[in-house]
């Protein structure tokens, strides 16, 4: 795999504050690489600095070789699809397609040749003569795609661009997403806060924090091991448990882990607080013998413990499990190790 | 509301203002389509119509020159309209870029420098244009006239470079568009309706204008504007002529307002004060 | 040795953040797009201000450098009369008008049969010239052979001379004002009208509020912040109507408008126009403000 991108101690300051701080990432050729993060934690940033529509404070964005920072963005060569699309509403859907190419200056029978054959791949062909306006959203997620594949750019930025779909279109644009991505081989960088986005299109997932890269890996080991407690929060579909060392023969330090690495055992003890049936099993909120969450500095409220088990337990009664596996976690929040 | 009540009272108050509304058009016509005797020439003439005569019409054109003082509004109008656009679209860009808070006093500040009296800042120009060769000129009226439309133009081109998206200018950059084809192929394509709108309001304005046009452009009638010398017809007495032409320097603006109707919004016409 | 560089550089590139100034920055950026607008900026100060400055100044000049002798002598003008008419005319059209205005307000924010049609004879007005609205009064209340007379005579009443008296010859004009310019103070209500939400009069119907206490209680205060713009805008264009008048009663009776331009164009009382110039300027100035400070129209302001 070879660097098709890659951003070097990038700053982004708007007055004092740093919405990129000290950034580096490296983009791999033909992946397709998402940025994940809670909103406010500069992921639009990111992609609005890579395009060139703002500029970065400090540091380089080197693009195939060359600093890319200092460029306009029609120097650039970079494609994006912007969350809201930003289809020119003055023009057809064949229009907004061309207009990259136009100002390219395609040859237009090339040109059309061009358009024709990546609305056939989107399946908008039929709409090409179309307004913008009569356009259902999956459509316009379509045209602003296939305006962004036209023209070959060295790379794709997209900006949370399922985020406007309702849910059923959104679970059919996200396959094709990625099977486009797959088969024309393009580089994608893809910003989003949505998780199941991250754990299904992505190659590798970069977790953005305060301007920074916290993680970056492929979902799973991020989901599994992450390398803070602000990410076994952040990352996955239920947040991460965090009980005292202590009742592992950790003192000092934390332990992390997932609801369902839950075993039968009696390693630990609790009370249960309530208890929901989601489909086949069962999820029971508790609290933890030996847990004292005063002393957690970090927690603003303190949270029940979530295991994930295979029989019903009644409100008030005592529970008991062991655990598969875990992580420790230093009071800082640093991971210390994995125990499997 | 009573309602029956309610309602015959609202239909009478329109009765009466149409025939206010209408009247002084209808007055206009029946004086320039019927002979003098009837006319003119009569004490106490009819409201209604009593004869038909085109002679008036075809007098007036003989006796006075009706056409040159319309060519030149008509000059004027479209100068005053196009000067509007060309320095309203860049002013309205530029203030939309900035901080709203700056922009918004800037804006405040042309309207309220629109407030002063014609007549104030007219004189003193007609002395510059004097030394200028600019006075008696289409261009000179123009210019002057341009003070009382450009605040209105730079804020209608400003709210529409405003209502505008963001990204459609980013999404235009990142297509590989420079700044001046962002700005000519995909900005002013967006808000042509708004930039016609500034247009003919400039152009309204300017066919109506009397106060800089007679400052600037006085001394020969026919060198002059059509309110100008209508104003000059009707102090030499001639009100058949006038009565033509009025009704010819009329008839078009009417045509014009009706189109224009869905567009004239109070908004605008304000001033831009409404918020 | 090497980590001790690489710490050296961090330290440089703190620094360099730190003496980045982004707020410098920004106004470097607002000055760019500020040269947009520097045409028209150029155009209001050149052909506006100075000007306006040039009235100002020269109204305190006499043969002997400065002096008030300019507006000593106005009042053998015609100042007074001038003055007062210019004050009636005014403040008596901008009642009519907005009075007249709020009613077609009212009656078009409701559905009625025949809407549309009235609203496009309430708009003509405006599509017609000042001037052609003052030649086609001047008609209608011409003492021979005028048709407001002849109104009058054919219902056995006796004819009027309308421009005998400088109160009528006034009032001629405010109605002719009226009539040209109480369209846009309808258009400008009616915007203020139709923002209002219809829940609100449907409250204070179940309230119990009939017609004239809901116009009271709910129209009034509610729209007005509308109401002094449309004074504000109004206001400030009558104390400055010219062409109207001029047309109609051409200097008898004078208003302020019509003396300036009745002496500007001789050297000799060119400074004395100029005086009452200043003077008509100043007036403005001080209805604005009035008017800004009493009806909140400054929040409405953009």
């Amino acid at each position: 795999m070879t660097t098709k991108m890659s951003y070097e101690n990038v700053y982004k300051l708007y007055g004092s504050k740093r919405v990129l701080n000290k950034l580096n990432l490296d983009v791999e050729e033909g992946e397709f690489l998402v940025i994940l993060g809670p909103s406010g934690m500069g992921k639009s940033t990111l992609l609005r600095t890579t395009v060139g529509i703002e500029d970065i404070t400090a540091g380089k964005i080197v693009l195939d070789g060359e600093d890319i920072s200092k460029l306009p963005p029609n120097k650039r060569n970079i494609a994006m699809v912007f969350q809201n699309y930003a289809l020119y509403p003055n023009m057809t859907v064949y229009q907004n397609i061309n207009f990259p190419l136009k100002m390219a200056k395609f040859d237009k029978g090339e040109a059309k040749r061009k358009i024709e054959a990546i609305a056939e791949t989107l399946k908008i062909g039929d709409v090409l003569e179309r307004n913008i306006n009569q356009l259902s959203g999956g459509q316009k997620q379509r045209v602003a795609l296939a305006r962004a594949l036209v023209r070959d750019p060295k790379i794709f930025l997209l900006d949370e661009p399922l985020s406007n779909l309702d849910a059923r279109v959104r679970f059919t644009a996200r396959a094709e997403l990625k099977k486009i991505q797959k088969e024309l081989g393009h580089t994608f960088v893809y910003v989003t806060h949505d998780q199941t986005e991250a754990a299904t299109l992505s190659d590798r997932v970069a977790v953005l924090r305060d301007g920074g890269i916290e993680q970056i890996g492929v979902y799973d080991e991020i989901l599994n091991e992450p390398k803070s407690k602000w990410l076994g929060d952040f990352v996955g579909e239920y947040p991460m448990n965090f009980v005292d060392g202590d009742v592992l023969n950790n003192p000092g330090n934390i332990i992390g882990f997932r609801d369902h690495w839950t075993s039968d055992g009696k390693d630990l003890t609790g009370l249960v607080q309530l208890c929901t049936q989601e489909e086949d099993s069962f999820h029971v909120s508790c609290s933890v013998d030996g847990d004292n969450p005063g002393e957690d500095q970090d927690k603003e409220e303190v949270r029940p413990i979530i295991v994930k088990t295979s029989k019903r337990y009644e409100v008030g009664s005592k529970i008991t499990f062991s655990l598969k596996r875990y992580n420790v976690y230093n009071p800082e929040g640093s991971l210390l190790r994995v125990v499997k | 509301m009573s309602t029956n009540r309610g309602k015959l009272g609202t239909y009478i108050a329109v009765i009466i203002l149409s025939i206010i509304f209408i009247y002084p058009l209808w007055i206009l016509i029946i004086y320039a389509f019927q002979p003098a005797y009837l006319t003119f020439d009569k004490l106490y003439p009819s409201q209604i119509p009593l004869a038909f005569t085109l002679s008036i019409l075809v007098q007036s054109f003989k006796k006075v020159d009706l056409i040159g003082p319309l060519t030149r509004s008509l000059e004027v109008a479209f100068m005053v309209g196009l000067i509007a656009i060309g320095l309203g679209i860049p002013a309205g860009y530029g203030l939309s870029k900035i901080t709203s808070k700056l922009s918004n006093k800037l804006v405040v500040f042309l309207f309220v420098i629109n407030m002063m009296p014609g007549l104030v800042v007219a004189i003193p120009i007609s002395i510059y244009f004097l030394h200028a060769n600019l006075d008696n000129t289409v261009f000179g009226v123009a210019l002057a006239q341009e003070l009382v439309v450009l605040p209105l133009s730079v804020f209608i081109t400003l709210s529409a470079f405003r209502s505008l998206p963001r990204d459609l200018e980013h999404q235009a950059r990142v297509d590989g568009a420079s700044l001046s084809s962002t700005f000519f192929r995909i900005l002013i394509p967006m808000i042509r309706v708004p930039i016609i709108v500034a247009f003919l309001l400039a152009w309204m304005t300017s066919w109506d204008e009397f106060t800089y046009a007679v400052i600037i452009a006085p001394i020969v009638p026919t060198d002059s504007t059509f309110p100008v010398t209508l104003y000059n017809y009707v102090s030499r007495n001639l009100p058949l002529e006038s009565a033509t032409f009025a009704l010819v320097a009329t008839i078009p603006v009417i045509i014009l307002a009706a189109v224009l109707q869905k567009y004239l919004k109070g908004q605008y016409l304000s001033g831009g004060l409404v918020g | 040795m090497r980590k001790g560089a690489i710490k050296e550089t961090e330290q440089n590139q703190e620094q360099f953040l730190a003496r980045r100034n982004v707020f410098k920055k920004s106004m470097k950026k607002n000055l760019y797009y500020l040269l947009f607008a520097l045409p028209v900026l150029i155009y209001v100060i050149g052909l506006a201000i100075i000007p306006a400055i040039t009235v100002v100044y020269d109204s305190f000049i006499g043969r002997n450098g400065y002096t008030l002798a300019n507006y000593m002598a106005l009042p053998s003008y015609g100042l007074y009369g001038a003055l007062i008419n210019t004050m009636m005319v005014s403040v008596g059209a901008l009642l009519i008008q907005l009075g007249i205005a709020l009613a077609i307000a009212m009656v078009l924010i409701r559905p009625f049969k025949g809407k549309k049609a009235f609203s496009t004879l309430v708009i003509m007005p405006l599509g017609i010239s000042t001037v052609v609205s003052a030649f086609v009064f001047s008609i209608i209340f011409q003492a021979v052979g005028g048709y407001a007379n002849s109104a009058l005579v054919s219902i056995g009443l006796r004819p009027i001379d309308w421009f005998n008296t400088n109160s009528s010859s006034l009032g001629v004009v405010m109605f002719s004002d009226f009539w040209k310019n109480t369209p846009l103070v309808a258009l400008i209500l009616y915007g203020g009208l139709s923002s209002l939400p219809p829940t609100l009069y449907e409250a204070a119907s179940v309230d119990g509020a009939g017609a004239f206490n809901r116009f009271i209680h709910i129209t009034l205060p509610n729209i007005a912040p509308i109401m002094s713009i449309a004074l504000l805008v109004r206001g400030v264009s009558e104390f400055n109507i010219f062409a109207l008048p001029l047309v109609i009663v051409g200097y008898h009776p004078l208003i302020l408008n019509t003396l300036i331009f009745e002496n500007y164009s001789s050297l000799q009382t060119r400074n004395i126009s100029y005086a009452a110039a200043t003077l008509l300027l100043a007036i403005i100035m001080i209805y604005s403000i009035i008017v800004v400070r009493l009806g909140g129209a400054r929040d409405h302001v953009n």
